[in-house]
């Protein structure tokens, strides 16, 4: 009965529209509220990392992006898309992903800002100085040294708020958008299903295979980063060596000519 | 070492009524001192008298709170070009500070390089300025020749750092990763590293406190060589044997001020102040 369900779900040709299209919607509202998110959080968390060390200057900035962070965290994001779809958007014509990509940005942004200026702020502070000492301004001594070494450190962060994202995104079937989960739901209702459990199951399997791809993506991206910090690359260290001996053979061989000049 | 005269040479750094505060907490309460060109200072201690305080004021690690530092005559405390200063001034770090996320012979190059082609931006910036001037009919013939490239100044900083990293027998570590070295490695690139820029004078904030105690001769053995080389210095220490063989001059800091100076051998043998006699007793 339960499998009768299952393949019914799999096989019919306008339920497997109804889920791809759902699919595709999901995949819009995740994408684009990510960029948006990445975008927004990294400018937050300059102003903040910004704002210690000019109080004066960054004070009105940094109190805007308190209120940001603090609003956009203390509130369900159920709400803020209400808000967001039947208040400040409430225009005929105004697409409705669009409005939900807006939402879901400047939702993960304050989470993504929060756990970049914690990565920032992990880089010991030894870096800094180290560079200033040589003699690089504030800016080089940020972008070549603390923010590659930042990254490394948020990653893992990252990658967590880009699969709650994901997640979260279906909650825009409470404004009516058609995305994966509303998808099942409006299979399951019909009249010939009458039963929730296979559409939902089978959508669950698509959330799932994002999920995966995601998390395996963030593991290779740690993995190399790890790799370039830890061991040497043998072949390259080779490559290196053997280069390195010619330059210095030819050093010697210049500093052998200076001297033999001298003598004469 | 000690019979080399430096009485006469040029002064580096003027420093006068030098204070810091940290809140309420004040750690330097007015030092005046003048370093001339070729001293190797010891700054010697107990820990909270301010030393590497002091040190971290000289190169703007630390803002003063109050007094004048002038590095050559000029004055770094209210200037703007404050990271020129510090590229002629090395800095030795107690934790050794490698760049995590460079090769040991990246960490050499870094800020020559950096450096190098800043220069030859503004240098680019300026011709291109000049011959704005002369499409104008001003400054008829003048010229401004730019000899280097960016694969010029890449070579030459790599090269130098290579013949940095031979001299200290790590040229075969140059593509490993700081964090696969041990601690007097590190330290040793590290003085390299501030070396890379040819620096007028080396501070060193305890150079070898963090490291184990079969690796401090290395790092010291290769600060001695520099001494020996005639490089100016200014040592935060803990290694009194050092500071008594090395130094051309020691500080005895203690309650934020230098309360004692002079050549080791009086220093360290007819002590006068109390409690730097108390201080000695304790470590001797």
């Amino acid at each position: 009965m339960f499998f009768q369900q299952l393949w019914e779900v799999v096989s019919t040709t306008k339920y497997i529209m109804w889920i791809l299209e759902g699919f595709r919607m999901t995949l819009l509202i995740a994408v684009g509220a990510s960029v948006l998110g990445l975008f927004l959080g990294t400018i937050v968390a300059i102003v903040k990392i910004a704002a210690q060390k000019n109080k004066r200057k960054m004070r009105i900035p940094e109190f805007i992006c308190d209120i940001y962070i603090s609003v956009i965290r203390g509130t369900p994001v159920a709400l803020q898309l209400f808000i967001m779809a039947f208040a400040i958007f409430a225009i005929r014509g105004f697409p409705l992903e669009v409005t939900a990509i807006l939402t879901f940005g400047i939702n993960s942004g304050a989470y993504v800002a929060e756990s970049l200026r914690g990565g920032i702020q992990s880089v010991d502070i030894g870096q800094t100085e180290a560079a200033r000492s040589l003699g690089l301004s504030e800016l080089q001594s940020m972008v070549s040294i603390v923010i590659p070494q930042a990254i490394k450190n948020v990653i893992p962060a990252i990658g967590n708020e880009l699969i709650a994202l994901l997640k979260e995104t279906s909650i825009v079937s409470m404004v009516g958008i058609v995305d994966l989960t509303f998808a099942a739901k409006m299979i399951g209702a019909g009249n010939e299903m009458s039963t929730y459990l296979a559409p939902m199951l089978v959508v669950a399997l698509f959330y799932l295979a994002v999920v995966y791809l995601l998390i395996f993506g963030i593991r290779a991206i740690e993995k190399k980063l790890k790799q370039s910090e830890q061991h040497v690359d043998e072949k390259k260290a080779e490559k290196c060596r053997i280069k390195m001996e010619k330059r210095l053979k030819a050093i010697e061989d210049n500093y052998q000519k200076i001297c033999l000049r001298k003598g004469q | 070492m000690q019979g080399i005269d430096t009485t006469n040479n040029e002064i580096l750094l003027d420093i006068a009524g030098l204070k810091k505060h940290f809140g309420k907490n004040e750690v330097l309460s007015g030092i005046d001192v003048q370093i001339r060109r070729g001293e190797k200072i010891a700054v010697i201690g107990p820990s909270g008298s301010g030393k590497s305080t002091f040190l971290r004021c000289l190169n703007l690690l630390e803002q003063p709170t109050e007094g004048s530092i002038a590095f050559c005559g000029e004055d770094i405390i209210h200037t703007k070009h404050i990271n020129e200063f510090r590229q002629k001034m090395g800095m030795v770090f107690q934790h050794f500070n490698l760049f995590n996320n460079l090769t040991v012979l990246e960490n050499i190059m870094f800020a020559p390089v950096k450096i190098g082609k800043m220069e030859l931006k503004k240098q680019k910036a300026a011709l291109r300025r000049l011959k704005i001037r002369q499409f104008f009919g001003r400054d008829g013939d003048k010229k401004i020749a730019i000899e280097t490239s960016v694969a010029q100044i890449e070579k030459q900083a790599k090269d130098r750092a290579l013949a940095l990293l031979e001299r200290i027998g790590l040229a075969d570590k140059a593509s490993a990763y700081p964090s696969t070295l041990s601690g007097g490695q590190r330290q040793r690139i590290a003085i390299v590293r501030a070396l890379a820029m040819n620096p007028k004078v080396m501070l060193f904030d305890e150079p070898t406190s963090a490291l184990d105690p079969e690796m401090v001769g290395e790092v010291l053995q290769l600060i001695k060589e520099l001494a020996e080389e005639g490089m100016t210095m200014v040592i935060v220490t803990h290694e009194m044997g050092f500071a008594r063989e090395v130094a051309t001059r020691v500080f005895f800091m203690d309650g934020g001020k230098i309360q004692e100076q002079g050549t080791p051998e009086k220093v360290f043998g007819s002590p006068e102040n109390p409690r730097l006699k108390e201080f000695l007793s304790k470590v001797l």
